[in-house]
This record gives structure tokens, sequence and C-alpha cells, in this order.
């Protein structure tokens, strides 16, 4: 296992956490493990009381409600023909998920949320351990980083990036890209 | 399209992954959000719709039997029931955009919190803590006052499910609270038919076919009722003639044989004329005036004296010459009958424009006919238990002191003799209501069902009332300016989500409403929502609100029918309703077809006595209208592509209907110098809405249109320039007067230099 790898999966990890967050303070844990973990951008490293609201503020702005969304955080709204959820690309993701015998917390809960596709990118790369698993997990991967995750991933930050985050939450969507740009090297599935 | 199949088919991995056993592989990690979920051995079949039935509950004539096909959980697409020969297979523009109502990004998702009303600053809650936050405050309410009408409900139309009426319940069960009453939609009409007829009893729509005349008079069907223009052009067909009256070229205008371009507010003058022209021309119907009315004899003096043919022409615009032929026409077409649209009683003369033409009806000898009458509306379907509504309250509970008053005209509870009852306050004038309230004040706010910020009138000043307000609730699916106005939003289930039964207050098919796919997001009914409150109450302080604390939807979707639903559809058991709506058995097509009347005299009455100690005139008499204080009127009817705010924000109807327009005449747009496309302003001393201007001929010099609607990326609002003024009738049936909706008077100019 490269140690590349442990980092990424440690980043996915800390990345769903933050997209599933739904208190300030899930957010600010989220993002202070994140600073931690990747410091590079992360200033201040720690939020403190002011930071941390106008962080979960503009969280929901972007990606929670109840206003209209400027990036909702689904990938059926980037890849389908019509803009919504529960559609063709969502259940992609079903099928990808129920493969690895895991579903979504609940019926209602588009199975292509953000936080879902990044864990299911780290429960693939723990199938790259076993010689069984391992040649369809590197087709799944490869099917997830390059097809799905990599064509949304830069519509919705490039939505998100503009639509004028606080630098915190800013410093999160480089932490995403930066992991998108590096989810897509092949060689880190075949080394594996 | 991309699939789900597709990708099992394309992708041999998810097989490699499944034969490899994968699932087994994995354990849950660290902070896992996803659920282990038993591999799935059966291929997809692609062929596996499920059906379900439903129903569309928006407050529309049509109330749309619905089949809904859903694969993998997801509603793929809707179609109109074939089984009602209504709805006949198909939906409106509308209705057939409700996948992408579900599915659209654009929903509530969870129950949020905003802190600072009105700052967009929004936080996260759980169901729980949204409950507790309610319910603290309901119960500080409740010791500060020692009751709770400081805790107030305003709820109409947004769904018309019966379940809804759980909201009612919920607020019962909380004690004696407040409840805006009346409807801002057709009151001064009801009134004016139960005086007339002592109901307002419709025939069933279907029988338009039998009509050799008809008069659509004051209502839009192309655009609000399209499953009715089929017997419209079915009954031509068959030879009858179409007249339609209205202050707008409306595409159902476009369709008929005749359109009158009558003055606004002076439909009343017309059907007297009318009236006057039948005794004239001895086109009585001797029989029904002798034999099943009361009070002719005086009418007819008091046509006799007061209202000629020429005087109705000059009153409402229509020549005198097309006036006497259209009624001879009309009295020679047996049967012929009259639709009464809801804007033609939005006036301050409204109800008594209802009754004169109630009265042409009735001397035509129409009423009680089959493919005749004087057709506005019914609630002969709606005789369900009521069970989520009628709850009780509290022990204890201190309320207004007296009997209970009338709640609406969808107030099935009946008004049982209590020591308290509810406070009642107008839900035309919400605003006024808001703000003058007192011993309590209005503390807390609870909205479901309703967007008052697009739909209660006279906008700025619900602002002023808004800002008095301690907490505001509202319980929606998307980000209306009322949520806006909120502190605690909560996201509500679509018809889809949830099980309710449907009928309709214009034809007369009952539809099974079937929870078809799992609610989105964290999505809940409204009786899911009361139960959780319940629940927070009673934690805090057993025995403080007796809604059940666990509700089945299903369950309480059965509660509401009886033996006599069932029997008078004709169905043993609602499931039944799965295999189709069903309808009404009717003794005849025809209301008051066997000419036994609900008044108090048993007939139909020209002259009422109960009209007059109302405060109104006994006999249908003419009535002026409201008197101009700006050099426009203004009228606001519905659009074709939404119902109210419902529908207007999602895509499809956007691509349709991108921006509201005010339409104006072309000479008076020369006058004020204004050309197409220029950005105008319409303003009055209530308020102004900066628009862009549309030249038609389709509206009179004297009118401005604009349509009533919403656009969630728009700041347009004609509730900025309609006041609160009351239509005549309505208090008596539905609590509170109506609205002279169209007595709005505007002047108009460019804006921001015209062009932009
Ligand atoms: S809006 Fe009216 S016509 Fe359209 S689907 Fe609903 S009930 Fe039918």
């Amino acid at each position: 296992m490269s140690e590349q790898m442990m980092s990424l999966r440690r980043t996915a990890q800390l990345l769903r956490d933050f997209f599933a967050a739904a208190t300030r303070e899930e957010m600010r844990a989220a993002h202070d493990a994140l600073a931690a973990h990747m410091p590079e951008g992360f200033s201040p490293s720690r939020l403190d009381d002011s930071d941390a609201a106008r962080l979960e503020y503009a969280f929901n702005r972007l990606f929670v409600g109840p206003e209209a969304l400027p990036a909702p955080p689904y990938a059926s709204i980037y890849l389908d023909d019509d803009p919504l959820h529960m559609g063709p690309s969502t259940l992609d993701m079903r099928a990808l998920l129920h493969s690895l015998g895991l579903a979504a917390p609940h019926g209602g809960q588009p199975d292509d949320f953000l936080p879902y596709e990044l864990e299911a990118w780290h429960a693939l790369t723990l199938l790259l351990d076993d010689e069984t698993t391992r040649p369809a997990a590197r087709d799944a991967l490869q099917w997830l980083c390059e097809e799905h995750l990599g064509r949304w991933l830069p519509v919705f930050l490039q939505r998100a990036r503009r639509a004028g985050p606080p630098p915190e939450l800013l410093a999160v969507l480089d932490a995403l890209d930066a992991w998108r740009a590096a989810s897509l090297q092949r060689s880190l599935y075949e080394n594996a | 399209m991309k699939t789900h199949e597709h990708l099992a088919g394309r992708r041999g991995f998810l097989k490699g992954l499944l034969a490899a056993g994968a699932a087994g592989v994995l354990g849950s990690g660290p902070g896992s959000l996803l659920r282990p979920h038993p591999a799935e051995a059966a291929p997809f079949d692609p062929s596996a719709y499920e059906v379900f039935r439903n129903a569309c509950p928006r407050n529309c004539y049509d109330t749309c039997s619905i089949k809904t096909y859903v694969r993998d959980g997801v509603v793929q697409f809707v179609e109109g029931a074939p089984e009602s020969t209504f709805t006949n297979g198909g939906l409106c523009v509308k209705g057939y955009t409700y996948p992408r109502r579900i599915y659209s990004p654009d929903r509530i998702k969870y129950p949020m919190l905003q802190e600072g009303r009105g700052s967009g600053n929004w936080r996260r809650i759980s169901w729980d803590e949204a409950m507790s936050r309610i319910a603290d405050k309901i119960l500080e309410i409740k010791k500060r006052d020692g009751n709770l009408l400081g805790l107030g409900l305003t709820k109409y139309s947004g769904n018309f499910g019966i379940t809804n009426y759980g909201v009612e319940g919920m607020m019962s069960s909380l004690g004696y609270t407040t409840r805006f009453v009346g409807t801002p939609c057709w009151p001064a009409g009801i009134d004016a038919q139960n005086y007339d007829l002592g109901d307002m009893w419709c025939n069933d729509p279907e029988d338009l076919v039998k009509a050799r005349y008809i008069i659509v008079w004051g209502a839009n069907p192309a655009w609000c009722s399209m499953h009715s223009m089929k017997y419209l052009y079915a009954a031509r067909e068959r030879g009858a003639r179409i007249l339609v009256i209205d202050p707008i070229f409306t595409q159902t205008a476009a369709k008929a044989d005749e359109f009158w371009q009558v003055r606004p507010g002076t439909d009343g003058a017309l059907a007297l004329g009318m009236a006057r022209h039948l005794l004239d021309a001895g086109l009585v119907d001797r029989d029904f005036v002798q034999n099943a009315a009361v009070g002719y004899e005086d009418f007819a003096a008091y046509l006799k004296t007061n209202v000629t043919v020429e005087w109705a022409a000059k009153t409402s615009g229509i020549p005198a010459d097309a006036i006497r032929a259209a009624t001879e026409e009309f009295a020679a077409a047996k049967p012929a009958t009259v639709w009464i649209g809801y804007g033609m009683q939005r006036h301050t003369n409204g109800g008594s424009m209802v009754r004169a033409i109630d009265a042409f009806v009735a001397m035509s000898g129409n009423i009680g006919v089959e493919g005749g009458g004087a057709r506005y509306g019914h609630l002969q379907t709606w005789g369900f238990n009521y069970h989520a509504m009628i709850q009780k309250q509290p022990a204890g509970s201190v309320g207004v002191r007296g009997a209970s008053g009338p709640k609406g005209e969808f107030d099935f509870a009946g008004g049982e003799a209590a020591t308290y009852s509810d406070r009642t306050l107008n839900i035309n004038k919400t605003a006024q209501e808001i703000l003058d309230a007192r011993d309590p004040e209005l503390r807390m706010l609870w909205i479901a069902c309703k967007n008052p910020f697009a739909q209660d009138f006279d906008r700025n000043k619900l602002e002023k009332a808004f800002a008095k307000l301690e907490m505001v609730v509202s319980v929606e699916q998307f980000f209306t300016e009322t949520v806006r106005h909120s502190d605690i939003v909560l996201p509500v289930t679509t018809l889809f989500e949830e099980w309710t039964i449907n009928a309709s207050y214009w034809h007369y098919w009952l539809s099974l409403n079937e929870q078809a796919i799992k609610p989105m997001h964290e999505a809940k009914s409204n009786i899911e929502i009361a139960a959780l409150l319940s629940r927070a109450m009673n934690a805090r302080e057993p025995g403080s609100c007796t809604f059940p604390q666990e509700v089945d939807g299903k369950e309480w979707m059965i509660k509401e029918c009886n033996k006599g639903i069932y029997d008078l559809f004709g169905i043993s058991s609602w499931e039944e309703l799965r295999k189709g709506p069903a309808k009404a058995r009717l003794a005849s097509s025809a209301s008051w077809h066997d000419r036994t009347f609900k008044t108090p005299s048993g007939k139909y009455e020209f002259s009422s006595a109960l009209c007059a100690r109302n405060g109104f005139t006994a006999l249908p008499e003419y009535v002026e209208g409201r008197r101009p204080d700006a050099p426009f009127r203004l009228m606001t009817p519905h659009i074709q592509f939404g119902l109210h705010s419902q529908f207007v924000n999602l895509d499809w109807m956007e691509a349709y209907y991108p921006e509201p327009f005010v339409y104006i005449h072309p000479a008076s747009a020369r006058k004020k110098g204004i050309a197409d496309g220029d950005m105008v302003r319409v303003f009055n001393r209530i308020g102004e809405v900066r628009v862009r201007a549309r030249l038609s001929g389709n509206v009179a010099e004297d009118c401005v249109v604009m349509y009533e609607a919403w656009f969630r990326k728009l700041n347009y609002n004609v509730q900025n320039v309609v006041d609160d003024c009351a239509a005549d009738m309505g208090a008596m049936k539905t609590g509170a007067p109506g609205v002279a909706i169209h007595d709005q008077f505007v002047d108009i100019a460019p804006a921001d230099g015209g062009r932009a």
C-alpha cells in the first residue's frame, strides 16, 4: 500500500465527513481534521466560533438549502440530461453500491450524494488489497474516477467557487480538487 | 438514456464485484454513512414498472386522477388516468412536470432554522430539534398568555388531499388557537348561490356536451380547466354555440363563437339587461318562475323599473343588439348553461353579479336541467370523516368564549356548541389582522399548504405584519418568499410521497392517492409532522397535545372513508380505487334536478330574505363597482403554467414561461411612451411592481393585466399592488367576505429609462 494511497484514503474520509456534516460542530471538526491532515491552503487551521458560523451559513447556501442551491453535491445534477435527482447517474451509483453490498442510509437520500461516492471510492480501494477482488475493484475505480466523479466534480467545483465561498470553504474545495486530480492517476490503483 | 441496467450491462465490474464477494469483504469503517445491503443477484428487469394511483391535489378545477410509473423506487413518468372520463388519460402541462417537482434539486431537504429572519443565515437542524424549539415556544406562549390564541394557523389550498386537514387537527390538538378563516378564491359566489339556490351545487361538467348554448362567463378553462374544454368542443360539434364573456380576450375566448369584452365589474348590469330582454321578448320560463321559485314578480318589477337593455349596454360596453340576440338564442336553445367563473366574483359587487346571472339562468328555465345550470362549483362529494381534522383540545384548554364560528367552506367539522372556541381572523386581510390582533397578540404563525407572500394581499403591509411575529414556521417544498420570512422551515412531502384521498369541487370523481415512493431527503407529510410535534409537546408537558404520536399514512387515509362515500361512488371499499378513480352515482347529471332547493322557502329565491338580513338587497339588484383611484384597472388572473405560486419555479415551466409581463393595450402604451418590451413601473398607493411591458390588444385600453405567479429568480409579486379591499359576500358560508382582487387600480410609467 503506497503512502499516497493511505493519505488519499484519509482525505476521502475527511472530505466525506465534511460534506455530510449536518451541524456547525461537525463541519468545524471535519474542517479542522482536514487542515491537520493537509495543512497547505488551510489558514487558519482551526476555526474560531465566528469562522465556523460563517462556514456553516455558506455551506448551507451552496450545498444544503433551503434556498435553491448553486452547487448541489449530487452527481446526477451534472451528469444527466436533466438536472434532477434520482436520474440515471444516481442509479449507476446505486448499482455500484449494491455490488459492494452497500446502500444509501435511507430510500429518500440519492445514492450519488458526494459523501457516499467518496465512501464508495474508499471501499473500492480496500478491495485492491485482495487478489480476488482486485481486478473488478480496479475497473470500478477507473469508472468511478474517470467517468463519474472525474466528470462531475470539475463542474461542481466551478459552480461552488463561483458562488463566492468564504476562505475556509474555499480551502476545502481546493482539497477536494486536489484529491480529485490525484484519484485520476491509474498508477495509484495498478501498484496497489 | 444511460440507465442502471446499462451500467450493469456495460460494466462487467459490477458482476465481478458481486462474483468476488466484495460485499463480504467490506466491513463498515469509522464514520461510515452507508449501510449494509444484501448482495443482489437477480438481474434487473426494465419492464418492471410498478403503477400507483395518485391525484393532483392543487387548487385546480380538474383534480386529475394520475397514474404514476415507478421503477427502481423512482417515479419515471406520470399520465392521466384513462379510467376517469374527465381526466381522460391526459394531464395538463403542469401535471406532466410532476417528476421534475419531486426530483428538483431546489426542494427543501431538511428542517432548517434561520438565524435572523431574512438574513439568509440558515442552519440545518434535526426534526427533533425543530420540534423542540417549536414545542418550547408553544408552551412559553401558553404560559405567558394563559391560552394559545397567540398561536395562529394560515393554510389554504396548496394540497387539498383530505388527510392534510390534519394540520387543522394539529392546531385543535394543542388547544384553542387563532385561525385565518375565509377564502380568497370563491366566497362571494358561494354565498350568492346559497341565497338563490340554498347551496353551491353545479351540474356534472361532463354534461356540458348536452348544452346547446354555453356562456363561459369570467372563466378561462383553456388555461385553468383544460379537461373541461373537450366538453365545450363536443357540444359545439353537436351544434352548440359558445359565448365567452370576459374583460380579457383569453385563450378560451379565442376558441369561442362569440366574445364579449365586458367592462370589468359590470357583469351584473349585463346579466340584468339580458334578464330584462327575456322579459320583454316573452322568453321567461313561466313554469319555473311560478312553480319552482319565489320572488319572481318582485324581480320582474325591479327589472321593469330599473333596467333597460340600453342601460346594460352602456354600462357593460356590450352593444344592445348583441345582448338581445344572444339572449334570444340562449332562451331558444334547450338546454343552455352559464359557467360562472371565480374571477367574475372577485369584485366589491361580485356576489351581486353572481346573483344576477343565477337569476338570468333561472328565468330562462335552465336550472335543474341536464346540460343547463348556473355552474359555479360544488362540495357534494366531500363527505369524508375528517378524522385527521377533528381532534380534541387538551383538557382545560382556554380560548375565545362562546361557540365556534365557521372556519371556511371546507370546514366539515360542524359547529358544535362549546364553551370556548378558536379566534378567527380574516384570511383576506391577513396583514391587517396580524397587525391588529390584541389580547393576546398573534405571536407565532404556522403556515402550511399556503404561500402568504405570494397570495395574500398588500405585500408591503404583510412585511410589517410578519415583523411583529415572534416565530414563523413554514412547511414547504421550495424556497418561497414566505420561507424567506420564516424562522423555521420544515420539508413536506409531495403527493407521490404520502397517502391521501381526493375529491373535486367541479367534477364528480374520487381518486385514491397512494404513496408511490419513499419521501425524498427528510420530507414528512403534514400528519407525520403533527405526530412529531405531539411527541415533543407531550415529552415536555404530558397531556399538552392530543394528536396521536404515531401515524400511519395509509391507515389515516382509510380512516377518512365511510359508507356514505362508498355508497355515493358505488364502491365497496377504498381498495377498489386502486383499479382507478370512481365517479359518483348521480341520479341526474343536473344539480337541483328535482327542483327541491335548500333555501328557506325550498324554492329558487329571486328574492332572498336571508340575503336582505345579511345586509344586501333581497333582489339581485345592480350594485355599482369600486370607484377607480388610478387611471388603469389592474387584473391579476391565473397563469397557464402555474397554480398561484406552484409549478412556475420548475425548469420546464421556466422554459415556457421565463418571465412575467404587464399586458397593456397598444394605444394606452403609446400615450404613456411605452414600447413593447420596455421595463415599466406599475404602481399605486400601496406599492409597485417593476416588469416588462407587452403590448396586447387582448386587454381593454383602460385595463392592464399581470398574471399572478412566483418566479424563483425574479422579484415579481403582483400583491405589491393588490390591496385587501373586501368583496361583498362570502362571510355567511366561509367565515369572511372575499377579496376584490380585480377591483384594483394602478398607474404605469416607463422605468429605468424604458428599454432595459
Ligand atoms: S393542475 Fe389541474 S389540469 Fe393540471 S394535472 Fe393538476 S388537476 Fe390536472
